[in-house]
């Protein structure tokens, strides 16, 4: 579905040129749930972000379903986001003056869909994920995990091939964290592709595949066991 | 206290530490205050500051005019007050101290310097008795003509001096801050009460009354008294007066008879600078909600160290007023340097000028609206962040609704803003159009290539009828053959110039009531070539000739409209008109196109039934049996009016040594002249106008910026989720285009009570005029779209990654 061919990141700052992703080769199956670990700042939701074609500013190469994501302009990326990516944040980024239904209907607004098809979508995912009784209420009135129920139902409304998660349960407690997941598996089970990222060896357990990222070189891939550690990151 | 000085010096320690924010905010305040300090330092000075005499109180004057005749009765009769009158627009010609100088006088009854309570600074005035005739040749003058012309010489009472040809002995020497009833006046001379000559005595002057009320007594009490006087002076009238004359005459303080209707502009303006005002408020209350907003965490840190909301408020009302306080220090200073902008932005003949200036009072008004205005634009930030302080000491779920509600008073502050702008901009709209209009009146005649001249010899000149006509023959034939001059003629009542000429008339074939058996006309008196040159054009019969200027053939021409009133559907040339109380009708020889003679709106005064023109010959007389002294030459030519002056005065001096040449100016500057009163109101209200419209334009600009600032996640999370630039752009443009067209709904409807105020006001166009309305709203869409699109555009660069960077 996915292939990065030695992509890389970097920013620049006073002291000098930071790189976050060092010539990451990645190929991502359909039907996959990978799990991104690593330590802080090891480049985990940076490559979340290109995944989500929500960064631009990468060198390589980027594969999508046999399209090649690095030669097309920002419009194109925009687009190809819009029709096959979902993305859940771990603080939810639900719109305060907006009620959980109008939450959901978000990503569909941006599309050309029909108003009435849109309600029917927005009808069943509420139905979907049982929260069809909240439909009117504003976040601030939702418990955290309700919250992401949202997130997530807002992320997969438009039915995205891809799924990407970046720390979806960082701010729920293990009751509300296990139903998220539980939800992803379902999703997963159901054909979605789903990249997570996360710091909890229990939600890393939901996946098919971890990859571990350190000081933005992938050192790790359960798919890959014999892919090893760079050379600067040993010697340090 | 101890407080309140806390306050004070932590408030001025936050206003030098943000001080982009203070200059912004005290511009503002400045541009607001500074504009109401000078409109308010014109109403104080004009409608406002006592009469500069004893007891001012006591001063009042009769809103009737009277001729001597009816005035001597009144100052025998009514008791309730001590009366005085004056003439208004006469002049003299002074000579032989230095050129020949023409003066503005006022002819006064013995009583007037008395009544006023005014003091000479040499010699005396008048006393009881010297406005009869036979003992009335004084004069007094003005300080400045007897410091120009008299050199300031201390032992000039008792000299005389040559006036209008007549010698009087001057009295005294008035003060230089005694300028009544016009700062032009540079002598007062008696009024000659001559009863045996009865037009004069009855048909003269038409003078306004000022009288001093006797203690004890009310205004309610002399105008009933001056009432019952009226009901009986028709009486006394040689001949029948029309019932209308004075018939709702009353009797007002001074201070407001002399100002007239510069009231009702000045308090127009006045409440133009409010608005502006208004406006400067709200766009400084949303500076201060958003920097309320930066300072969210320094009020829960107060909240939770105990500071009450109350406490809090204050600490911040504290902060505005000294912001307005700031304000309106630039603001005085704006207006000191404006104000004299200001007077020479109004028309010279604005009452009380003079008495203009930043004083005490307008110190006072300047340091009152600062404190009102700080607390205007202070309350709501104030109390916003008071509460919100509060509820981020106790907990953050509350922030989200303090910043909706800051959010919906910002929006409400930038709608009224927008609203305001478009009631001042429509009514400009409206003054504009009137003013087009007034401008591009036909007003009858042509004004290009022609400069205009008065020559007025003295009267004395004119009693020898045939000298006069033979010095202004003479005139004429010698300018016309002068360098440069195409034609050169006579009128004695220059079209626009200010200035009235009038003549009862008995009219072939018309029965009038009671009141209009001779009514009034407009009589110009008019060399041959005037119309020709004037460019009016002759409607039916024909033009004088050079062989009317004899006066053998007793001829007339009438204006249009004059002749349709009074003979309507016939044929006016040949019928017969004649001067009141003169045995010799004269025959209609001619029917010319009318002409606004007494203003752009009017041929005539509202008391005129017509226009008639004689020839300048010896039966050229005005009323009195004279024929008319001061004409005005009219000359085509391509020079310039210094070049014409200069010719003038060699012509005329080579001709009379006692005719001065004044006024000399194009007639487009005549016209120019006769609409400088709306002219400068327009300019006045539009300069508001564009003022408040820029505010109001800052202040959505400045919203929605604030709103992009902090919805900047929300947008980036938009894009995350698909939204195209073009949607971000939609989205900011959508909420400026409600605050604008709430705005400008709001801002029409209150324009259309604005608009009924400036009635008044307006001409040929109408309060409600579709036109201003629609196009001002449009323009303001346009311009407010304009506003919103620099936030929208940095909306739509906003980048998704950063803004949800703290995931």
């Amino acid at each position: 579905m996915i292939e990065l061919k030695n992509l890389e990141r970097s920013y620049k700052t006073p002291a000098g040129q930071t790189w976050v992703l060092r010539r990451v080769n990645l190929e991502i199956r359909e039907g996959e749930f990978i799990t991104v670990m690593g330590p802080s700042g090891a480049g985990k939701s940076s490559l979340l972000n290109v995944l989500a074609l929500l960064d631009d500013a990468w060198e390589g190469e980027y594969w999508f379903r046999e399209e090649a994501v690095h030669q097309m302009k920002r419009k194109q990326r925009a687009e190809l986001a819009k029709r096959n990516i979902g993305m859940v944040f771990q603080s939810y980024h639900l719109l305060d003056d907006l009620t959980v239904q109008e939450n959901i209907d978000l990503p569909l607004s941006y599309k050309d869909i029909p108003r009435k098809e849109r309600q029917s979508l927005v009808a069943d995912t509420l139905d979907r994920f049982q929260i069809v009784a909240k439909k009117d209420l504003y976040p601030s009135q939702l418990s955290g995990g309700q919250q992401q129920l949202v997130g997530v139902a807002r992320a997969v409304i438009h039915k995205p091939a891809l799924l990407l998660a970046d720390e979806p349960t960082g701010n729920l407690h293990s009751g509300q964290a296990k139903e998220i997941m539980e939800l992803f598996r379902e999703l997963n089970q159901q054909g979605t592709t789903i990249v997570q990222v996360t710091h909890s060896d229990a939600n890393a357990a939901y996946g098919s595949r971890t990859i571990q990222l350190r000081d933005g070189w992938m050192v790790g891939d359960t798919a890959n066991p014999s892919l090893s550690q760079p050379a600067e990151v040993s010697a340090s | 206290m101890n407080g309140l000085i806390q306050d004070v010096r932590f408030g001025i320690r936050q206003l030098h530490k943000s001080f982009g924010f203070t200059s912004v905010a005290a511009f503002t305040i400045a541009l607001g205050i500074g504009a109401n300090t000078a409109i308010f330092s014109l109403v104080s000075g004009i409608l406002l500051r006592p009469l500069p005499y004893p007891r001012p109180a006591e001063l009042v004057s009769v809103t009737g005019t009277y001729p001597k005749g009816a005035f001597n009765a009144m100052r025998e009769q009514v008791r309730s007050m001590e009366v005085a009158a004056y003439a208004e627009g006469h002049e003299y010609n002074l000579t032989h101290v230095g050129d020949p100088v023409r003066l503005t006088g006022t002819p006064v009854s013995s009583e007037f310097f008395s009544v006023l309570g005014a003091r000479p600074e040499l010699g005396r005035t008048f006393v009881s008795g010297e406005d009869a005739t036979g003992n009335d040749r004084y004069v007094i003058l003005s300080h400045n003509l007897w410091e120009q012309r008299f050199a300031a010489n201390t032992n000039v009472v008792g000299r005389s001096i040559e006036l209008e040809g007549t010698s009087r002995q001057i009295v005294g020497v008035m003060p230089a801050n005694f300028q009544f009833p016009s700062p032009k006046t540079e002598v007062w001379v008696p009024l000659h009460n001559d009863p045996s000559n009865q037009v004069e005595y009855w048909a003269g002057d038409f003078m306004p009354v000022l009288g001093r009320l006797r203690p004890g007594t009310t205004l309610a009490q002399a105008t009933a008294e001056v009432r019952l006087f009226q009901s009986r002076v028709f009486g006394l009238f040689p001949w029948t007066m029309p019932k209308a004359w004075n018939a709702d005459v009353s009797v007002v303080e001074l201070r407001s008879g002399m100002v007239g209707n510069v009231r009702t502009r000045l308090l127009l303006l006045l409440g133009a600078v409010g608005l502006v005002l208004l406006i400067a408020c709200a766009n400084v209350a949303n500076l201060m909600l958003s920097r309320a907003a930066t300072r969210a965490k320094e009020m829960g840190i107060r909240s939770a160290l105990g500071a009450a909301p109350r406490r809090i408020a204050r600490q911040l009302l504290t902060e505005s007023v000294l912001l307005a306080l700031i304000g309106a220090l630039l603001g005085f200073a704006l207006a000191g340097t404006g104000l004299s902008a200001l007077k020479a932005a109004l028309p010279a003949d604005t009452p009380r000028l003079q008495d203009v200036h930043l004083d005490w009072r307008v110190l006072v008004f300047t340091g009152a609206l600062a404190i009102v205005t700080g607390l205007a634009f202070g309350l709501a930030p104030a109390l916003q962040s008071s509460k919100a302080a509060l509820s981020e000491a106790l907990n953050s779920a509350g922030r989200g609704a303090s910043v909706a509600v800051s959010r919906g008073l910002r929006g409400s502050l930038a709608t009224a803003e927008v609203a305001l702008s478009v009631m001042l901009v429509i009514a400009a709209g409206l003054l504009i159009r009137s003013f087009w209009a007034l401008s591009h009146v036909d007003p009858g005649f042509r004004a290009d290539r022609i400069v205009t001249a008065r020559i007025t010899p003295n009267q004395s000149f004119c009693a020898d009828v045939e000298r006069c006509v033979t010095f202004y023959r003479n005139v004429v034939d010698q300018v016309r053959t002068s360098p440069g001059v195409s034609a050169a003629a006579l009128v004695n009542t220059l079209p626009l110039g200010g200035r009235v000429s009038k003549r009862s008339l008995d009219i072939e074939g018309f029965v009038g009531s009671n009141d209009e058996k001779s009514p009034l006309f407009w009589l110009d008196v008019v060399t041959p070539d005037y119309f020709r040159l004037m460019g009016i054009p002759l409607l039916s019969g024909r033009a004088f000739s050079s062989a009317d200027e004899t006066g053998d053939a007793a001829v007339v021409i009438i204006a249009a409209s004059s002749a349709q009133r009074f003979w309507p559907g016939q044929n006016a040339l040949g019928k017969h008109v004649r001067f009141s109380r003169e045995s010799e009708w004269r025959t209609v020889v001619g029917v010319i196109n009318d002409v606004r003679a007494y203003d752009l709106q009017h041929n005539t005064p509202e008391f005129m039934r017509g226009t008639i023109y004689v020839p300048y010959s010896p039966k050229a007389t005005l009323e009195g049996g004279r024929v008319p002294a001061e004409m005005t030459m009219v000359i085509q030519t391509g020079a310039d009016e210094g070049q014409v002056g200069a010719m003038l005065h060699r012509t005329i001096a080579g001709l009379s040594a006692e005719a001065p040449v004044t006024e000399v100016k194009t007639m487009r500057t005549v016209i120019s002249e006769a609409v400088a009163t709306p002219a400068s109101t327009t300019f006045l209200f539009s300069s508001f106008a564009g003022v408040a419209l820029i505010l109001g334009i800052v202040g959505i600009y400045g919203v929605l910026s604030f709103l992009v600032s902090k919805r900047r996640k929300e947008i980036g999370l938009r894009m995350a989720l698909g939204a195209r630039r073009g949607d971000i752009l939609l989205l900011v443009m959508r909420e400026g285009a409600t605050f604008a067209v709430v705005g400008i709904a709001l801002g029409v409807a209150g324009a259309a009570f604005l608009a009924k105020l400036l009635a008044t006001q307006l001409y040929g166009v109408s309060p409600m005029d579709t036109v201003t309305y629609a196009s001002v709203a449009a323009s303001v869409s346009v311009v407010t779209m304009a506003a919103c699109y620099v936030p929208a555009r940095r909306a739509m660069q906003v980048d998704p990654l950063i803004a949800l960077r703290n995931d």
